[in-house]
């Protein structure tokens, strides 16, 4: 379990990282406490006119910022301006915020002949070009300052209706609102005690990315003369007065303005902190984006265990997460090759470090965060993680390739899956177009898809989770690579799929071994990422299984999984549910495995693990049992010894 | 996509027809009596009560809506009190100008927008990131009009290359360069400002598509860099940016309104200020009608081109 | 026999897919079609299918979350629209559901305290120290510290997640309990231990289990009755062991062939499929090595002849005994 924060702390750290959103705030704090003290100041009267002193220049006698052309002190009428524009400003965006957020959660949350008729009303308002109702309303009701703040209200009541209900959507499918309803709750409940906690980041955020817009909305309609009526000023009122005034004294229309562009500034600041900070997707500081490849850390040349003649050599592998100045490994030091032709099975259950390993190969990590702190990945003894960019783009997708688990994330949504075949091709190998869609028509027949012209021309989502996987199958094998890696390739489809799935693999594989009999290539490498034991044995001939991010045994599949010597494969074997076997395998492991990043020195099992002792706590070696076992375990090291 | 386009038109009847409910009811409530106020200072009661008649205002509303509707269709807007001709004569002339100030601000700003908020994303945290962040920073938080005002003080005033209002030089050729050289200023104003909405949104669409498995499957693949970020990358984000793009003429429409004020253009946006201060009810009618329609298409017009470039809505609608 | 706590009588439900210009229904989907079936008081019933074939729309249904396009759905004797008119809250204690994702399932704004008290406050009418007295005691039977109440959902790993959601079910000392792939998004280690604690529940509380799940393996350890779903259908059914061991559905036969099992090979065969669009009669048609013209014919739920304990299944070419 992780350190005990309530949410609000968590919110004013994570606000307080931001230093811009910081700024934003403390510009906002001063023009607040500025605007507080305005009355105790000692400031002329900014209604007081004096015709002798008129259109005074900045940094003049008595008149820090100068006077208008009634001689009257911009300093004080500024702060006064201020004033109102705030409170207008802020009353409006809480008004539409209250309302719109209301009519957001009703509709999305009740649907139906409700939500069609309230966002019909919603959509008409909205069909109106933004400024315009304003205008139209200011234009019916007549100038005033109430009536601008009326109009800007109803013209944002919209928006916020829009978002809220978006969100309430997104939420009421969620199970714990099912959960809610089935505990009893009555609508209001629902509303008020589930929903409405959930909203309110979404409103909170809305109001702060709306407020300063808002502000500039009432000052323009002041500007026009339509707001703000004299002798009240607002700062847009000030501005549409200084106006007349450019040519001969710039300083007052200039200055409201740049007052309002600080106001404004800092409030969005803080609005994108704010949002920052409650948006789920920025969550987790993955503020940057991934680059095209992931970044290596050591330039070790090495050349690592000399007796591997394997086509795939990976050698004391370590990738780490690293975030806010700290290295967390999420795999360490995992060593192991692919001979050519082989199926190597890489088994682990979720966060145990498997798919970081699979991506590391081609630097395909998402890095930043990820990084490889060391190790060698090399392919017919030439260290891939190391090569320009250029080169290693040109063995990726030719010799190296990839299929991922969910087949629907992973194809391009808008691009057809022709186009995304026929990329792959004319990318590694000089063929004209014509030849490209002759090459994939004939990749899809070859991973079984029916009516593969009809296919071409199909997008992913047109397609059976199946089918999709067959594509990027296709796409894998598009350029005969020597390596395959499939990370979890059968996870997201349903058995009787999967089935399929593997068989058409192995199929594929057995096809390049025949071929490699003839002579004229070496079979296809495959590394197959799974959780599943079952799925291994199936189309595995070695696994290695890994735990806490490292490899804890080693072997060949049938021997392994028939004698297994580390006490995690034992356990892990005894609670996978057989069907059709004897005997229940209720329990499980106790306790849950360490999470990412907080592996422990020693054994990573030592917390679960029944026959663990002190000497777990140490760094322990993979150990050679014989030429096809390896294990990770003090106590055969003890036995061996 | 030719059924689509039908039923997209189709959909517009509904939302023209709220439009006009909306129009004509903000008119209809206005307090006090307009026959009062056009009359003036001629406002005798009996004359208002002749007046009234002669407007229909006597009527149930929504005889009075059907009515006012129905000459809609039949292009009659009514005549403007204050300038003593038919409304929609007064619309016709002044849409050019609206139109031209509004398309070449969106030019802008789509051309911008997109291109700078590529480059931000692109170039994630670099001194070119934080230098356009900067920037649109400014553009979402400054008034426009301001701007205007701004640009005129340095480009007209100080350093007196630019000419600080109207479409053409008084008394000039009426060339097309020199309506250019008027228009420059207007429109960039305008447009900066919408293009850094634009900017913003593209930059943070651009960093969500880069974080997708799609954008991973295409480094997997081994394309060039240039080919993910545009080919893979760009090509997403612009489907989701395209409705955003129609909501952005929404913005410039509305927005036209200052600029026309600040730079004297003479526009629907000016005349319909105008027409508020002299409280001309129907031309402001009028105006806002014929402003929100155009808004309208433009929105038609994004929908079309989103449902081209996304293959995932085609089977959604029929 | 005793009296069937939870019954499914001829229910059939439908989506709209799409919606005219008017609002009315142009194109529906039928997610469950003709089902019949009941669960006795203190059985736990194993429903098994892929994903779509209709099984957590059924397991809506059953807590009336979604009502039936048509047939009943009865809970003691009554249907649940009954229940819901007349006593809601008895049928909110009585039937409770735990769902897939352990995550979603637990308000993310609320402490574990708060999401466990205010079903207490809705659905009983305890005093304050019962309800704090109730939370204690349920939080131990799936073996947490009272610690835990403390907490907010997120600081749970999904395993533990998983528990709250059980405890949250029990606490009003339901009668049925509804549980929708419960270990799906669990690891094989954390499932078996969530496992245990259901057989454990089961055995103490005596409460009737309704289980779906899409493995078989899975099923097989909790259920002594099974149920199989295709499309919307129940194709076989049947006492657990001796349905997967003597199946005559060639869907069954299918989904138990599809299984990889760890220490054995999968027969893998490259599978050929006419790809052919049947409308109507038996839904596995398409992918069913035996199907011919009889298979548009819809088959009925059937008797296996020779077969204890009530095995049925709806097939017109079931397989021979020695499949």
């Amino acid at each position: 379990m992780v350190e005990k924060t309530t949410p609000a702390l968590e919110f004013w750290q994570r606000l307080n990282r931001n230093r811009l959103s910081t700024v934003g705030l403390l510009m906002l704090g001063f023009i607040f406490a500025l605007c507080l003290m305005t009355p105790w100041l000692p400031l002329p009267d900014p209604d007081v006119t004096d015709l002798a002193n008129r259109l005074k220049t900045p940094l003049s006698s008595n008149h820090w910022l100068g006077t208008d052309e009634l001689g009257r002190d911009l300093l004080s009428r500024l702060l006064w301006g201020t004033r109102v524009s705030l409170v207008v400003g802020f009353v409006a965006t809480l008004a539409a915020a209250l309302v719109g957020s209301l009519i957001g959660l009703v509709s999305g949350y009740f649907q139906g002949w409700i939500d069609s008729g309230l966002m019909r009303g919603v959509d008409t308002l909205m069909a109106f070009p933004y400024m315009l109702l304003a205008l139209a309303i200011v234009a019916a009701f007549g100038p005033g300052l109430l009536n601008a703040l009326f109009a800007i209200a109803i013209v944002n009541v919209p928006f916020f209706a829009r978002t809220v209900r978006g969100a309430t959507i997104s939420l009421v499918k969620r199970e714990f609102i099912l959960a809610a309803r089935l505990g009893g709750a009555s609508h209001f409940d629902v509303l008020s005690r589930e929903l409405l906690p959930n909203i309110l980041p979404v409103i909170v955020v809305t109001i702060s990315t709306t407020a300063g817009w808002m502000i500039l909305e009432t000052a323009g309609l002041s500007f026009l003369g339509l707001g703000a009526q004299p002798p009240t000023a607002d700062l847009g009122s000030m501005l549409g007065e200084g106006r007349k005034l450019l040519f001969t004294a710039p300083h007052v229309s200039t200055l409201p303005g740049l007052v309002i562009l600080i106001l404004v500034i800092s409030l969005n600041l803080l609005g994108d902190g704010v949002r920052d900070v409650l948006d789920p997707r920025l969550r987790g500081g993955a503020l940057r984006s991934p680059q095209p490849r992931t970044q290596v850390l050591s330039t070790e040349l090495s050349s690592g265990q000399v007796g591997l003649t394997g086509k795939l050599v990976v050698h004391n592998l370590t990738t780490e997460l690293f975030q806010q100045g700290y290295a967390k490994p999420l795999v360490r030091n995992v060593d192991f090759e692919l001979r050519p032709g082989e199926c190597l099975g890489l088994v682990g259950e979720s966060g145990c470090g498997k798919s970081v390993t699979a991506l590391s190969l081609a630097a395909l990590a998402a890095s930043p965060p990820l990084q490889i702190s060391s190790g060698t990945v090399k392919l017919d003894g030439q260290d891939i993680l190391r090569l320009p960019l250029r080169l290693l783009q040109d063995i990726r997708g030719k010799r190296v390739s990839y299929i991922f688990q969910d087949p629907l994330a992973t194809l391009n949504p808008v691009l057809t899956i022709g186009e995304q075949l026929i990329q792959v091709i004319r990318r590694h190998q000089s063929l004209s177009s014509g030849e490209g869609y002759a090459e994939a028509l004939s990749l899809l027949s070859k991973v079984r898809i029916p009516f593969p012209e009809n296919r071409m021309k199909a997008y992913p989502h047109q397609l059976s989770g199946g089918m999709r996987q067959r594509v990027c199958i296709a796409i894998a094998l598009a350029n005969r690579p020597e390596v395959l890696i499939a990370d979890e390739p059968t996870t997201a489809l349903d058995v009787t799929i999967q089935a399929e799935i593997l068989s058409l693999l192995n199929d594929l594989r057995q096809t390049t071994l025949a071929d490699s009999q003839t002579g004229q290539k070496t079979g296809l490498s495959v590394l197959f990422i799974t959780h599943d034991l079952g799925v291994v044995s199936t189309i595995c001939e070695k696994v290695a299984v890994m735990y806490a991010g490292q490899i804890v045994e080693f072997g060949e599949t049938k021997s392994l999984l028939e004698s297994p010597e580390h006490p995690y494969t034992q356990a892990l074997l005894a609670c996978t549910p057989r069907l059709g076997a004897k005997e229940k395998v209720l329990g499980g492991i106790p306790g849950t495995p360490p999470p990412p990043g907080a592996y422990p020195l020693g054994c990573g099992f030592v917390d679960r693990c029944k026959v663990a002792s002190a000497k777990c706590q140490q760094p322990i070696n993979l150990l050679q049992l014989s030429s096809e076992r390896q294990v990770r375990c003090v106590l055969k090291q003890e036995s061996n010894a | 996509m030719f059924r689509y386009t039908i039923h997209r038109l189709l959909l517009t009847i509904p939302v023209l027809v709220g439009i006009s409910v909306v129009v004509f009811l903000i008119m209809a409530l206005i307090p006090g009596d307009p026959a009062t106020a056009i009359l003036g200072a001629f406002a005798t009661p009996e004359n208002a009560t002749k007046l009234r008649a002669e407007l229909g205002l006597d009527r149930p509303l929504i005889v009075q809506y059907f009515t006012w509707a129905g000459n809609l269709l039949s292009g009659d807007f009514g005549r403007s009190y204050a300038l003593n001709r038919p409304v929609l004569d007064e619309l016709l002339e002044r849409m050019g100008p609206t139109l031209l100030l509004a398309g070449s601000a969106l030019c802008v700003c789509v051309f911008l927008g997109l291109i700078s908020g590529l480059l931000a994303a692109v170039k994630q945290y670099t001194w070119v990131d934080q230098g356009l962040t900067l920037f649109t920073l400014i553009g979402i938080s400054a008034p426009s009009f301001w701007l205007g005002l701004m640009a005129v003080s340095l480009f007209t005033v100080q350093l007196g290359w630019l000419p600080a209002s109207g479409m053409y030089t008084p008394y000039g050729d009426e060339s097309l360069g020199d309506l250019l050289v008027h228009l420059l200023m207007p429109a960039v104003t305008l447009g900066l400002v919408a293009s850094s909405v634009i900017a913003r949104l593209t930059r943070t669409s651009m960093l969500e598509q880069l974080r997708q498995d799609y954008v991973r499957t295409a480094r997997a693949k081994g394309e060039r860099e240039t080919a993910v970020v545009i080919k893979h990358a760009f090509r997403n984000a612009l489907v989701g940016l395209i409705p955003v793009l129609g909501l952005q003429a929404g913005f410039v429409l509305g927005g036209a309104v200052y600029i026309e004020t600040v730079f004297q253009w003479p526009g629907i946006g000016r005349m319909l200020v105008n027409a508020i201060s002299t409280r001309d009810i129907l031309l402001v009618q009028g105006g806002v009608m014929m402003v929100a329609t155009i808004y309208v298409l433009f929105n038609l017009l994004a929908d079309l081109i989103q449902h081209a470039l996304d293959p995932r809505i085609q089977h959604s609608h029929g | 026999m005793p009296e069937p706590l939870l019954q499914f009588d001829h229910v059939t439900k439908e989506f709209d897919l799409n919606k005219n210009w008017f609002g009315k229904p142009s194109n529906a989907f039928r997610a469950v079609n003709e089902v019949t079936w009941q669960v006795e008081q203190g059985a736990a019933l194993g429903i098994v299918g892929e994903s779509g074939c209709g099984k957590s729309t059924m397991a809506r249904m059953a807590v009336g979350l979604e009502l039936p396009t048509s047939g009943e759905v009865r809970f003691a004797g009554k249907t649940l629209g009954q229940w819901l008119k007349e006593d809601a809250i008895l049928l909110r204690q009585s039937v409770q559901m735990v769902f897939q994702d352990p995550s979603a399932s637990l308000n993310p704004r609320q402490r574990i305290r708060e999401i466990l008290e205010l079903q207490l406050q809705r659905l009983t009418d305890f005093r304050a120290e019962q309800r704090t007295q109730r939370m204690e005691e349920v939080l131990e039977q799936v073996q947490l510290p009272s610690a835990t109440l403390e907490r907010y959902p997120h600081e749970f790993s999904g395993g533990q997640a998983q528990r709250i959601s059980i405890a949250r079910a029990l606490i009003s000392k339901p009668k049925l309990l509804l549980l929708d792939e419960p270990v799906s998004a669990l690891d094989v280690s954390v499932q078996a231990q969530i496992l245990l604690l259901l057989e454990e529940m089961r055995k103490e509380l005596g409460v009737t289990y309704v289980f779906i799940s899409h493995d078989l393996a899975v099923v097989e350890q909790l259920c002594p009755n099974v149920l199989v779903m295709y499309a919307g259908s129940i194709v076989e059914s049947g006492p657990t062991r001796q349905l997967f061991e003597h199946r005559r559905h060639p869907y069954t036969d299918l989904l138990i062939k599809s299984v990889p099992v760890p220490g054995k090979s999968l027969e893998l065969k490259s599978e050929e499929k006419a790809d052919l669009e049947n409308q109507g009669g038996c839904t596995f048609r398409n992918r069913c090595p035996k199907a011919n013209q009889q298979c548009s014919r819809v088959p009925n739920l059937r008797e296996v002849r020779g077969s204890i304990g009530g095995h049925e299944c709806a097939c017109h070419y079931p397989l021979s005994e020695a499949a």
